[in-house]
């Protein structure tokens, strides 16, 4: 028998499946350098990485240190993005705060509700990012690009959110996951 | 018993929503404090480059490997057409090469009328690209190769056409390229048929900027722009691209020759560092000590 399939090895709260999420925000970090051959592409800042983000800050599963993961995602991704250290780190803490403070309206909203949610956030988050390109000299952000990046990212937002939607699901529809006697 | 579990659940939100306020703090402290070109940050982005360099190219060699695929047979119906095309141009090339035969010998022979110091040569060596940094506010490749390949801070890079870049950082085993579309790129150049020197300023966008061009200078639309080997780093006469005038009162500005835009492999330009003249001071001492 495998002993990853008893019942009786899996944590309460679904065992390291909780860690999925970070390993896709770090996916989204070391992917976000891929070399790409068209133009528009690097004209617009995709935040992929926003959807894990926001998936971790409004799950029922609550870890302290959360916050903690997400700066240091943050600064690794300023490190590998050259962008001035902080920045990302400042965003994403930022933007999880935005979302956690949704946390309670959401638990009982549907796909769309939340989606509007998101889109809120990231508007929001990005326009935080732009007024800090503005009150620096190093960095130079189109306006309309930035908008139109967080526009993009709130139209994938499904294709990330449910499936990991799915996967907690699963794990937080098991009793004996859910740490229920 | 329930009562005490909700109790548990708010204190433990109220502390996860303190730490993310003290995260945001964290990063706007050190957002405002460090600058981007600190040498303590430059050397972190380095090691971190260095560090993860591995995960980088393994995760993204399966996307550049499909995306090579598909190239390759997009490019499958046009092979006639472009072996046509690469016949007449190797045809032009040939006439170019006995031109630039010609100019050759009589260089030599202007060079040994002038008694003219040979120039420094240059030594181009391949590296390929792991990362293309390229963003609304950076642009900046990065190489797997750093200091075990030979790379050194300051060398110039150049695509298939002309100039890109030049290397901000290497480290053990990878390199960072700042690009000339950055916004903080600024190299010395030169309009070959004018013969005005300016510097070339990226603006984050596909097409960089002349800045500092003499007010009285006579651009000519599309004027082969060179490296002007001012500073001694990058060599002279790299070809970059070709110059664009705008409207009357924008800056000029210059198509480049290289795509910058997903480029998998680059070389980078070793020459022969120019020996620095001797310090005035040290001289007139030396001077002193003579009499």
């Amino acid at each position: 028998m495998n002993p990853l399939r008893r019942p009786d090895l899996r944590a309460a709260d679904g065992g390291s499946l909780w860690l999925v999420p970070y390993f896709v925000l770090a996916g989204f970090i070391f992917l976000d350098g891929l070399p790409v051959d068209a133009q528009w592409v690097s004209q617009i800042e995709l935040g992929l990485f926003l959807v894990p983000i926001f998936f971790i800050a409004i799950s029922p599963s609550e870890h302290d240190f959360a916050p903690l993961g997400i700066i240091a995602f943050g600064l690794l991704n300023d490190v590998l993005s050259e962008a001035p250290l902080g920045y990302w780190a400042f965003l994403f803490s930022f933007f999880y705060l935005l979302a956690m403070g949704q946390k309670g309206v959401l638990q009982e909203a549907r796909v769309s509700g939340v989606w509007g949610n998101f889109l809120v956030a990231i508007l929001i988050t990005y326009f935080a990012g732009y007024l800090i390109a503005l009150l620096r000299e190093d960095m130079a952000i189109d306006f309309w690009l930035y908008l139109l990046s967080a526009f993009l990212t709130a139209l994938c937002f499904p294709l990330l959110y449910l499936p990991l939607g799915w996967m907690e699901n699963q794990t937080f529809s098991d009793p004996l996951r859910r740490g229920d006697d | 018993m329930a009562k005490f579990g909700a109790s548990i659940s708010e204190i433990r939100f109220v502390s996860a929503t303190g730490i993310a306020s003290v995260c945001v703090l964290v990063g706007a402290i050190l957002l405002f404090l460090l600058p981007r070109d600190d040498p303590r940050v430059m050397q972190l982005r380095q090691t971190a480059f260095d560090i993860f360099l591995p995960a980088i190219d393994a995760l993204g060699r399966p996307f550049i490997a499909l995306r090579d695929t598909g190239t390759q047979v997009s490019q499958l119906g046009g092979l006639r057409a472009e072996n046509d095309r690469l016949l007449a141009e190797n045809e032009a090339l040939r006439l170019t090469i006995n031109q630039m035969t010609q100019s050759q010998f009589l260089m030599q022979q202007y060079r040994a009328l002038l008694d003219l110091p040979p120039e420094p040569g240059i030594e181009l060596f391949p590296v390929r690209v792991v990362a293309d940094l390229s963003s609304p506010f950076v642009k900046t490749l990065v190489t797997k190769g750093g200091k075990n390949s030979g790379i050194e801070t300051g060398l110039a890079v150049i695509g298939t056409n002309g100039l890109i870049g030049r290397v901000i950082s290497s480290g053990v085993q990878s390199a960072r390229i700042l690009l000339l579309t950055d916004f903080n790129s600024n190299i010395p150049v030169v309009a070959l048929a004018s013969d005005v020197q300016a510097i070339l300023s990226g603006r984050n966008n596909a097409m960089p900027e002349l800045q500092f061009v003499p007010r009285k200078a006579k651009l000519k639309e599309g004027d082969l722009i060179v490296t002007s080997g001012r500073g001694g780093r990058i060599p002279i006469g790299l070809p970059i691209g070709l110059l664009r005038l705008g409207a009357e009162g924008e800056p000029p500005k210059v198509e480049l020759l290289d795509d910058v835009q997903g480029l998998i492999h680059v070389r980078v330009v070793k020459s022969v560092a120019v020996e620095t003249p001797p310090n005035i001071e040290t001289s007139s001492v030396s001077r002193k000590a003579k009499r």
